[in-house]
């Protein structure tokens, strides 16, 4: 799947039509209210940005020095205080989850969720006949070329894979390297 | 008292034309000037009894009674009669109300003279004897004369107060009649005279004063009661000018300045715009949470505040399309003519509503219509 530029919600660069962007969506507002609103709204742009760069894996230092967080039109930066709010906040929903627990620096973005992926994949497997393949050839392999799941982050998938195996329908072998892990269907 | 008036000539000439017109046959009574008949012994008016010899010199007699020495008498008495058989009370009373009125016999008195100069002239010419008893004479008489210069000028001082509440009466009056021809009707205010001259004149009116201060020593214990009471009257008056809502040291300012006598305290202020709510005086105070403290009439709450907020912000968003220009404090303070610091808060606490979002850059802080409420 190619890599299209990201084409951003109205919220965002608030309306294609004028020069005019909506510079407010940029600061955190400080009304409760008008946060939770604000926050969600964020959220949807974070995952369709995420989705249309298929970026499984970010960095929160890397994501703020994007066209996502620095709006070059209007001259506007997320602040790096609000970033972490708002993946504070998409962990907690389940779009998203720590890699690095601690310092919450490197976040899995699930702009699909680990079970939806695992169904994908199964379904998938089930389809072509697969009974055990590698990792490797899950997300690299031409058999899914086209696929959505084609080019998963390999962090991502294994633990995709972990849901396969918790739901009873595989089991995960483990190989000298990643790419070597492969995976046995039910 | 009434002998250096002149008025006593007007009724000895009454008497007198009057006893001339008496006929031998009649005769005036001495003490009430009915004209009686010849023979009678008692006035049959006044019922006072006729002298032995009085008939034919009656004209010797008043004349005697209007001398000096019988006017000394009457001046202890201090009542006087005065009938008009023939005439004349209206000149006599012109003249009367005239003499009154000009206070004649206060003329002769401070004719005397009560400055220093005519003090020391009266010394040097009055001092016969030299010594001791010569130096407090003197001493006591420049005493004199220095009382009597001061209870002159705080005469004065009392007059000068006596003007300047019939000034405040009469700049009340003007304003009262203002108000009136303006609620008469549009059209008979705007030709006699133009909106914003008019609007001027009011305002100097209003700032002209209080007509009569509440003071500590009017009210005692109920001072701060009073005072909120005549606070309320005020603010009845200025707040219209400042768009319903007025800083706590504006009011303060305002207030003292229409006084312009008995200032009070900031402390006095406090206390009693405490009171407003209380005394169910339809006036409320307010700090923000940056402790600016306002006075605000009860009407002027809120959500007045926030509507009108909003209003200036959707029409900055109409102008510049989606989103618009936004608006800073300055925009604010500058269409409802308040403070910035005023305007800021105004806008807090549209936010607070979530009817306005806040863009905070470098380029300082700018306010949106909340459209992420309603998308």
């Amino acid at each position: 799947m190619s890599v299209q530029p990201h084409k951003f919600p109205p919220i965002h660069s608030f309306t294609p039509f004028f020069s005019y962007s909506f510079c407010p969506s940029d600061s955190r507002q400080p009304t409760q209210e008008t946060w939770i609103r604000q926050r969600t709204l964020w959220i949807e742009i974070i995952l369709s940005y995420c989705q249309s760069q298929r970026l499984f894996l970010v960095d929160l230092n890397e994501l703020a020095k994007s066209p996502l967080f620095d709006n070059k039109t209007i001259n506007r930066r997320v602040q790096r205080e609000m970033i972490d709010e708002l993946f504070a906040e998409i962990v907690a929903i389940g779009n998203g989850e720590w890699e690095d627990k601690k310092q919450k620096k490197r976040c899995f973005v699930w702009w699909k969720k680990p079970e939806e992926w695992a169904a994908l994949i199964y379904a998938w497997a089930s389809e072509n006949g697969q009974k055990i393949c590698t990792v490797y050839e899950i997300v690299e392999g031409d058999g899914t070329e086209g696929l959505e799941f084609h080019g998963l982050n390999m962090d991502a998938v294994k633990r995709v894979l972990e849901v396969l195996v918790k739901q009873g329908k595989g089991q995960i072998f483990y190989g000298s390297s990643d790419a070597d892990m492969g995976i046995k269907f039910a | 008292m009434w002998c250096e008036t002149g008025i006593f000539f007007n009724p000895c000439s009454a008497i007198a034309s009057n006893i001339e017109r008496a006929s031998v046959s009649e005769k005036a009574c001495p003490a009430c000037t009915f004209i009686n008949h010849i023979d009678v012994v008692f006035c049959e008016a006044c019922e006072s009894r006729f002298p032995e010899n009085a008939t034919p010199n009656i004209l010797q007699q008043i004349n005697t009674t209007t001398s000096q020495t019988s006017l000394a008498a009457l001046n202890e008495d201090l009542t006087v009669k005065i009938s008009f058989r023939a005439g004349g009370i209206i000149e006599f009373v012109k003249v009367l109300k005239g003499a009154l009125a000009a206070k004649e016999w206060e003329k002769t008195s401070s004719a005397q003279g009560t400055s220093l100069e005519d003090a020391t002239k009266a010394l040097s010419v009055g001092v016969t004897g030299g010594g001791i008893s010569g130096i407090i004479k003197k001493v006591d008489h420049t005493n004199q004369v220095l009382d009597q210069t001061l209870s002159s000028s705080f005469q004065d001082l009392d007059a000068l107060m006596s003007k300047a509440s019939e000034m405040v009466k009469l700049a009340e009056s003007i304003n009262s009649r203002l108000a009136t021809a303006s609620s008469t009707g549009g059209a008979a205010s705007s030709s006699s005279l133009d909106a914003p001259e008019l609007v001027a004149f009011r305002s100097f009116l209003v700032d002209l004063g209080i007509p009569s201060p509440v003071t500590k020593e009017m009210t005692g214990d109920a001072y701060t009661q009073e005072l909120a009471k005549e606070l309320s009257d005020f603010l009845h008056r200025v707040l219209p000018r400042y768009s319903g809502i007025l800083p706590l040291t504006d009011l303060y300012c305002l207030f003292n300045r229409a006084r312009g006598v008995a200032l009070i305290s900031p402390q006095d202020l406090q206390k009693s715009v405490g009171l407003f709510e209380t005394l169910g005086l339809p006036f409320r105070v307010r700090k923000f949470d940056s402790g600016l403290t306002v006075v605000h009439s009860s009407a002027f709450g809120d959500d007045a505040i926030a509507t009108r907020v909003v209003a200036i912000v959707q029409e900055q968003a109409g102008m510049g399309g989606w989103g618009g220009g936004g608006i800073t404090a300055l925009d604010v303070a500058a269409r409802e003519g308040v403070s910035i610091v005023l305007a800021k808060e105004l806008l807090l606490i549209t936010e607070k509503y979530g009817l306005v979002c806040r863009d905070d850059s470098v380029e300082g802080l700018r306010f949106y219509d909340n459209v992420m409420l309603k998308c």
